[in-house]
């Protein structure tokens, strides 16, 4: 295939027409550069032989037995490999030279072509002219067969352009050609993609070294990883960096991703993580384990960003800038704004102490870490359970006042809901606590709904990476919102978002912007669904009732369209579920309100709550018909 | 122990070699990584963009193979010379491959 060579066409300066010949092809300076890249690589791997060279020499004398001689093997492979790989870039390093040096042939064609471009245009210019101003006939003859001569010699360069063209376009296709070939093999037949070339890894044997399978799958244990980057060297991690690219690529959204996430190579995942761990922590879509791994690296790597600011007394070493410019400072105040830097250092100490400790301590199952930023409130998202791999996920919002310094009882919660599952259903449940955005501080700020609009968008994406990340089967996700955390969960499923998840248990909500099950939107359930996939429940004398004056929606009511049920008074003695209406409010238990305890207890193993919104989890309470 | 004997101090020389060679393969992929990149477009004509591309792919994947393979080699030896102390350990036990 060969492109078109643009020629100027007439009438143009002669000096204009040279000017836009250009060289065709790559620029062979630049191909000699790849080439001695390659010579590069090749002197080091003949290093790496004469380090094998060694070894094969030296292991004899010091390891006798089956051991040696399978470890003597597997040196024997890779430094066969080597020695064919080294002859391969050789072949491909002189097909770079070689085709670097025909293009340099062809770029003199190409300056022998301006040059005739220039001469023939000159003279059919110098005979256009001359047979304007001749009024002989004879030498008007004369003139004109020298102007059709000239003529055919400019159509002659003009071809001669072309063939410069075809010269480069055949130069490096033969080019490419060779370089293919250094890194194919003999057709072998591939399942899944036919008859194809052998790749290099194939006729190395490098894609089936013993180490090599091992040291992708023979770690174990919960450091795994971790155990396996160390045992590479830095040369190695750089490699792997290099060839992973940059993250995040540019392209948004948790599919996309989570797709650049596996189109990786362990070693090379693990280079991205390393390099930042922040930034894979909080991608939603990736593997929660790979999420857990970074978050828990990010918080060594602050906390020891944090120690070295507190003991030098700098808060710029751990990112804290004090504007000179800001009045409290330039009024003398400097020393002050520093001690008010290095306490809230301290205190994202203390929470960065606090978080380790709670992933530390036993819990029914494993913890993971799928988010953390300790500044100031902090946020924090942690998963009893891996949700990737669980039949039933539960994302618990938290509501008003609730931070990372409430953790401890936040996982309490989520794991009384989670573990209650077991008595409905023999699939796993995973229950993940998201206090992912800042909720509002006291009843004052939870009457404005900024907080949950503020927070949604966040909520959205965490949602959709767990559909993105999760393996097999697709799992059941249903999002809990407790108190203002109900709030944040319909504000994630209205307003032109569409929030992944199977149903929606709404705690003690306080009320809603949103007046209607109708204007909630879960993907996958279809909008005549949506009532049944949204629960409501209360303790009858919950203070949060008050809530609706600010909050016009009351998921509760009957108007509002989801199923409600509402539990007995605070205080009193457990109902059973034999008391329960579900197709709507209750009656009534007598016992002593205690309306603001009422608000925060709905988790205590063996409740009706906790039964009840366990039930829902699974996906196991029954309604009937409304 | 029988069919195994080492000496623990040449051993370990030995998996510093095998972890130098891990080291040495990691720089020649860098050295190759991403050939392409380095070739301006020109104005008219094919490119070599696709095969150099190809070329960096495949030796990407060869030498991350022979680096992972070294560093687990070098990882079993000085495992290896841990087992010998210790009687015996799943690594070593792989990477002699003779069930005990």
């Amino acid at each position: 295939m060969t492109a078109g060579l643009v020629v100027p066409a007439s009438p143009v300066s002669a000096a204009e027409a040279v000017a836009a010949l250009p060289y065709p092809g790559e620029e062979p300076d630049a191909v000699d550069a790849v080439a001695d890249r390659i010579t590069a690589a090749i002197l080091l791997l003949a290093t790496l032989v004469d380090v094998m060279d060694g070894v094969r020499t030296a292991l004899p004398h010091a390891w006798l037995g089956t051991a040696a001689r399978a470890g003597s093997a597997e040196v024997e492979r890779v430094r066969r490999a080597l020695g064919d790989g080294i002859e391969r870039l050789y072949r491909a390093r002189s097909a770079l030279f070689g085709g670097a040096d025909g293009l340099r042939g062809v770029r003199v064609m190409v300056d022998q072509l301006r040059y005739d471009w220039r001469r023939d245009e000159g003279s059919v210019r110098a005979l256009d002219h001359a047979l304007s101003v001749t009024t002989d006939p004879a030498q008007h003859a004369v003139l004109a067969d020298h102007r059709r001569a000239a003529d055919v010699r400019r159509g002659l360069t003009v071809r001669g352009g072309q063939a410069s063209l075809t010269r480069a376009d055949d130069l490096t296709l033969s080019c490419r050609s060779a370089l293919t070939a250094t890194v194919s093999g003999a057709l072998v037949f591939v399942p899944g993609r036919g008859v194809v070339p052998a790749d290099l890894g194939t006729v190395l044997g490098t894609g089936t070294l013993v180490g090599n399978d091992h040291f992708r799958s023979g770690f174990a244990g919960p450091d795994a990883d971790e155990t396996r980057w160390a045992a590479l060297g830095e040369s190695a991690r750089a490699f792997a960096l290099a060839t992973a690219g940059a993250f995040p690529p540019p392209v948004g959204g948790p599919a996309p991703l989570a797709a650049w996430w596996t189109s990786r190579s362990w070693t090379e995942q693990q280079a991205v993580l390393h390099a930042d761990p922040r930034a894979i922590g909080s991608t939603d879509g990736l593997p929660v384990t790979a999420r857990d791994q970074a978050n828990r690296l990010a918080l060594d790597g602050r906390e020891g960003q944090i120690q070295a600011a507190l003991d030098a007394g700098d808060p710029a070493l751990a990112g804290v800038e004090i504007d000179p410019l800001d009045p409290g400072v330039f009024l003398g105040g400097a020393a002050l704004a520093r001690g008010v830097a290095l306490g809230a250092l301290h205190r994202e100490k203390d929470t960065i102490g606090l978080v380790r400790s709670e992933l530390e301590s036993p819990r029914s199952q494993p913890l993971y870490l799928l988010d953390a930023d300790l500044t100031g409130r902090g946020r924090a998202v942690v998963s009893i359970g891996n949700p990737d791999t669980a039949d039933h996920v539960a994302t618990y919002v938290p509501g008003a006042a609730s931070d990372v310094g409430g953790l401890g009882g936040e996982l309490d919660r989520v794991q009384a809901w989670a573990d209650g599952t077991a008595e409905f259903t023999a699939r796993s449940t995973a229950g993940v606590v998201w206090l992912g955005y800042d909720s509002p501080r006291d009843v004052i700020e939870a009457a404005h709904d900024a907080y949950a609009d503020a927070g949604a968008p966040a909520l959205v994406a965490f949602q959709q990476g767990l559909r993105v990340a999760h393996q097999g089967a697709p799992s059941r996700n249903v999002v809990i919102g407790h108190s203002y955390g109900a709030l944040t969960v319909a504000a994630a499923s209205t307003g032109g978002n569409v929030l992944a998840a199977d149903g929606l248990l709404l705690i003690a909500p306080v009320g809603l912007e949103v007046g209607s099950v109708t204007d909630l939107h879960l993907d996958g359930v279809p909008p005549e669904e949506v009532g049944d996939r949204v629960l409501s429940m209360l303790h009858r004398n919950d203070a949060i009732q008050a809530s609706t004056v600010a909050h016009p929606g009351v998921p509760y009511d009957s108007a509002f369209g989801a199923r409600v049920i509402v539990t007995g008074s605070y205080g009193d003695a457990d109902d059973g579920l034999w008391r329960w209406d579900l197709t709507g409010i209750t009656g009534a238990v007598d016992g002593v309100l205690d309306a603001v305890g009422a608000h925060g207890d709905y988790q205590q193993p063996g409740s009706v709550e906790q039964r009840m919104a366990s039930a829902f989890l699974a996906g196991e309470l029954r309604f009937g018909p409304r | 122990m029988a069919g195994f004997e080492m000496f623990g101090d040449g051993v370990r020389g030995v998996a510093a070699s095998i972890r130098e060679g891990s080291e040495l393969a990691a720089q020649a992929g860098v050295a190759l990584v991403d050939l392409a990149a380095g070739l301006p477009p020109p104005p008219v004509g094919l490119r070599l963009t696709v095969a150099l591309e190809a070329l960096s792919a495949s030796w990407a994947n060869v030498l991350a193979d022979v680096v992972a393979d070294l560093a687990q080699l070098a990882t079993w030896m000085d495992d290896a010379v841990t087992a010998t102390v210790a009687a015996d350990s799943t690594a070593g036990q792989v990477f002699r491959g003779v069930p005990r």
